[in-house]
This record gives C-alpha cells, structure tokens and sequence, in this order.
C-alpha cells in the first residue's frame, strides 16, 4: 500500500497513518490477516521516525483494528472492516461538519447551503472513484 | 587498529601525495640534462652540476611545504582527517618523516645528476679530475 | 540510558564576535536530535565543539560520556560525521578511501563501508574527483556509518543536493534510530527534520531558543490569528504557562505564534472588545522556527544566565512589525 505524507499540514504525522490505514481497511485494500509492515522497514520507507509509526501501530491497536501476531508483526483484526467504516463515516461527517460551519459563519443561508450541497452531489455522485485518499484538514 | 599499520597507511598518504613533485624534478633534471647534450652551454657547463645538487632539492623544500600543509588546508582533507580517530603526533610525525624522507631521495637524485652532469660537460671521462677535487674541497 | 550529549553554558568569543552565548542541552541517547538555526547562528561552532575541534570558551559538554577538550580521540573511535561538501582526497578512487580509513577503526569496517557503497550505488573504481556531489555525499556517510558508531553527527550534509541522495540519507538516519543509535543533525531541511526527528532544539544568535520533543511542540505550539475591528487595540498579556513566541500586524489582523495556547486564553480574547475573531490552528514546523528566530533576542533582566530567553514570557518582548507583512 502507497502512504502519502504531508509533514506540515497541520495533521500529525502519526494521526495520518492511522487515517490511512484505517480507510485502506474501510475499502478492503487491507483485508483481515494480512500483516501490516513492520515498524523498521515502513519507517525507513516512508524516511519518518520509528517511534512516529510505532505510536499510529499503538493507536490502531487501541483501536482495535490491529492486533499483534506471536511476535511476528501486527496484522488487521476481525470485524476491523466493520469498525474502519464507522471511522472512516465519522471522520467524513466532521469533515462535512467544518464545512458546513464554515458556510454558515460566511453567511450563507440552511437553504442556500442545502440547494449547493445538492446540486454538487448530482455532480458527483457515481463519478469520483473510490481510492485509498489522504484527508485534507480544511483550512 | 595497530599502531603500525597506522603509520603505514599514513606514509602510503604522504607519499601519493608528494610523488607528483617528485616526478616532476626528475622530468626537470633530464630535461635540463639533454639540453647539456643538444646545445653547447659552455659558459653554464661548469656550474651546471653545482646547480643541479643545490637546486632540485631547494625546489623540492620549496614545494614540500605546499604539497603536504597547504594543499590539505586548501582542500579542506585536514578537516575530515581531523574528524578521524587518529592520534595529531601521528598524522604531524608522517608528515615530517615523509618530508625528510622526500628531501633524502632527491637529494641522492641531484647527487647522480650531478656526477652525470659533470661528466657531460667534460670530454674525458664520465667524472672530471676537476669535480673529484670539488667534491673532496666539499667534505 | 546516559545521554549521548549534555552541555552546560557552553559559550564560545572570537574577536569580535560571540558565536554561543550559553548553550545548554541535551540529547538522549537513541534519539535523532535536530539542531535548527539560521546561517550563522551558531551550529557548525557548537558542533566544532562537540567533536572536539575546537575549546569553548566557557562552559562544559560530554559527549558519549567524554570530555572533548580530554578525550578528543575517544569521542571520535564513537562518532560518525559528515559535513556540509565533505573534503575527502579527490585523488582516491571509492575503494581507496575505505581502505585507507579502514586502518583507524578495528575490524568490519571495511566490510560494512563495500555494503553500504553497493547500497548506494557508487562506482568503486571511480575517483572521487570524478563523482558527482551526491555520490561524494553518500560516499561521506558510508565512511561515517562503516564503524556503527553509536552518535552519527551530520552537519547540513544534504544542503545542494538532489531529492533522490537527500532520501537516502533519511533514511540512513531512520535506520540508524530503528537500531537504537544516536543521530545528530543540523539542517536548513526543515521539512525532512519534522518526518525524522524526535526533538529539535532551535538556536538563535547563540542561544537555545527552545528545546522540545517533536510530538510535544506540535501538540502545544499554535498559530494563532486576531480579527480586530480597531488596529490599534491594546490585547491581553498572555502570560504564566503561554509563550508567545512571536507576533505580527497586519492592517486589523494580528497573527501569534503560541506555545501552550488554550481555551481559556482563546476565550480571555475573545472577550476584549473589539476583538472579532481568534482563530487557531497548530504551528508548522517551519512556523515556529521563524517564530523563533525573527529579530533579536532582547536581554530581558530576568534572563537566565545559562538558559533558554524567554521561556517565562514575561522576559520576552515580542517583536512586532507593522506594515503589509504577512507570514
């Protein structure tokens, strides 16, 4: 699987692959069993600090979307898929969130927002592909 | 790492560097030594010879200096030699025995040049009666 | 585990100039330690120091457990460095130098120097005067790395060079952290610094300006930007456990980098009148920096002689500039 990171988007290194794993899992590019890499060589991979993906691997567990393997590495829990799309549905409704706050604090009106918001998913709908995307934070 | 070895490498260092000069005087002896048998340099024949025992190892003393400090200094190799595990004495040491040890070998190569010199500049012989009494006059 | 690197006061006076003014860190064995600063801030002299190059003036540091003014050559049977266009003998070929420098170290070294050329790809029959800028850089730190020394100091070893050889030396790094080694780097890189290391410390004008771990300064520094209805309002003093680092105005905007920024102080804002809005969001790395290093480090009474200005913000004057600057 590709990482793709932005050190200085104001996202936490560590949050931003526990973000992207958890949504590659969310779309089964991970399915359950598979064994994740392990902190060295994801670390020197991606050339960040071992302790950055050792704290994202800690918060997958936590999660409990990882757990480890006798020793042998950290691989995608059971019903992990379930608990990804919950995530990933909670993570796109903050999202939404800011940018329909956002709208309301520049002035726009329920109903302005509502016809836009509308009118941008006909748009849309069936025409973005699902891929394992980063999440921008708004700025 | 032995002492020995140390030394060794250091010397091979030393060496490398002043060969170029080295090299050089020997190619300005012959040189000067054909031009003795090409042209007719009757006034210069007989100081020729003492030119060449002082002048080849006050060039090589002239350039020595340049080749083995200033040339480090200049490249800045005296810095990363610096960053090593390499005792001062030691680098200082085969500096000065390579120097001196340089300054012998020339000094037996204008030795030679000399005799040889002296030799072409007279008819007789491969060394005149007047160089023998010059170099008993020297000892 | 000791520490790969204390210093205490360190301080360092060439006539006519003073390039540390009191340097105190330390840092923690098995971490890779970044050490920010502009140009002339006083680095490569910290540096010099640690290897033992140069004497301080005053003050003291150990590295590895030794005194640098004792044990010189200790300290470098321990340490790897590269520097900034590292002077290696342009007249060696690739194999030449490792072997030559293979008889100051004990045994493997040799081994692992021919690993990690093979790793990087540099022709061995080559000579260095012959190689390209990064193929001398890379040549650099596989001397440095071929005796697994416990503290790697690298001295802006990246700075003119290609993304391709700036990776390969994060990821040196990385791998020398994965192990459990020390790194120590000094860099204008800001962006490949904020992926790698743990802590940074930043100096400025010969001081530490801040010291923190990575994950710590993310949390806790914030850029924070005031909508004000009247230019000229007078805001709250943010003081006790908030530290301004720096501020600036522009028209009826103030934008602060913060340390320590919370709801209380968001709110002690927003509560003056005439105050529109106070957004916040966290500080880039990049951010703090300038923050830390825009104008000069005024000697407040109560700076700590041998510490960090300002880390009790009522010491700091924060430099403000007017005009149509905006960050």
């Amino acid at each position: 699987m590709f990482f793709s990171i932005n050190e200085s988007n104001g996202v936490a290194i560590y949050e931003q692959i526990v973000r992207q794993v958890t949504f590659a899992i969310a779309e089964e590019t991970f399915k359950v069993g598979q064994m994740l890499p392990s902190v060295r060589v994801l670390s020197v991979q991606l050339a960040i600090n071992p302790n950055t993906v050792a704290r994202a691997y800690q918060e997958l567990q936590v999660d409990g979307v990882l757990e480890p393997l006798r020793g042998r590495g950290l691989v995608v829990c059971a019903g992990a898929i379930r608990r990804c799309k919950e995530i990933r549905r909670s993570v796109i409704a903050e999202s939404l969130k800011e940018a329909l706050t956002q709208a309301l604090h520049g002035g726009l009106e329920a109903d302005e927002i509502r016809e836009i918001v509308h009118k941008q998913l006909n748009k849309l709908d069936g025409n973005v592909a699902t891929v394992s995307s980063t999440v921008e934070t708004s700025s | 790492m032995n002492r020995s070895l140390v030394l060794r490498r250091l010397c091979w260092k030393e060496t490398r560097q002043l060969w170029p000069l080295i090299v050089m005087l020997a190619v300005i002896a012959v040189f000067l030594q054909c031009m003795l048998l090409i042209g007719n340099y009757q006034n210069i024949k007989s100081t020729l010879p003492i030119a060449f025992f002082f002048g080849l190892p006050c060039l090589f003393a002239a350039g020595v200096g340049a080749l083995l400090v200033g040339q480090e200094r200049e490249n800045r190799t005296f810095y990363w030699m610096a960053s090593l595990p390499i005792n001062k004495l030691d680098i200082i040491g085969t500096k000065y025995f390579a120097g001196v040890a340089g300054l012998g070998a020339v000094w037996i190569i204008s030795f030679l040049m000399m005799l040889i010199s002296g030799g072409l500049s007279n008819a007789s012989g491969p060394i005149s009666v007047r160089e023998i009494d010059w170099l008993h006059g020297l000892l | 585990m000791s520490d790969s690197i204390t210093a205490q006061g360190l301080e360092m006076r060439f006539p006519g100039c003073e390039a540390l003014r009191g340097i105190d860190l330390t840092v923690p064995s098995g971490s890779v330690f970044a050490l920010l600063g502009e140009n002339g801030a006083g680095k490569t002299t910290l540096i010099r120091i640690l290897t033992g190059f140069q004497s301080p003036t005053a003050g003291q540091c150990t590295v590895c457990g030794f005194d640098p003014s004792k044990d010189a050559l200790e300290i470098r049977r321990r340490i790897g460095y590269v520097s900034d266009q590292p002077a290696l003998y342009d007249w060696m070929r690739v194999d030449e130098i490792g072997w030559f420098t293979a008889s100051f170290y004990p045994e493997g070294f040799l081994e692992r120097y021919g690993e990690s050329i093979s790793h990087f790809e540099v022709p061995r029959n080559r000579k260095i005067k012959h190689l390209s800028k990064g193929q001398r850089a890379k040549v650099a730190l596989a001397l440095a790395l071929a005796h697994d020394p416990e503290l790697l100091i690298l001295d802006e070893p990246t700075s003119g060079l290609d993304p391709h050889v700036r990776r390969e030396f994060m990821e040196s790094m990385v791998d020398r952290a994965v192990t459990g080694r020390t790194v120590l780097i000094s860099s204008h890189q800001i962006s490949e610094v904020e992926r790698v290391a743990d802590m940074v410390a930043i100096i400025h004008q010969g001081k530490v300006r801040l010291m923190d771990s990575m994950i710590h300064l993310k949390e806790t520094v914030s850029e924070v930007t005031i909508s004000l209805d009247d230019p000229l309002i007078a805001l709250p003093r943010l003081t006790g456990t908030i530290e301004v680092l720096s501020e600036q105005s522009s028209g009826r905007q103030r934008r602060m980098v913060v340390r320590g920024f919370d709801q209380s102080a968001k709110e002690l804002l927003e509560a003056r009148p005439g105050v529109l809005n106070v957004r916040s969001r966290p500080a880039s790395l990049e951010e703090v920096f300038i923050a830390c290093t825009r104008g000069s480090v005024v000697a407040a009474v109560d700076d700590d002689r041998f510490g960090r200005t300002g880390k009790n913000s009522e010491g700091l004057q924060p430099s403000v500039s007017g005009g149509s600057h905006e960050s």
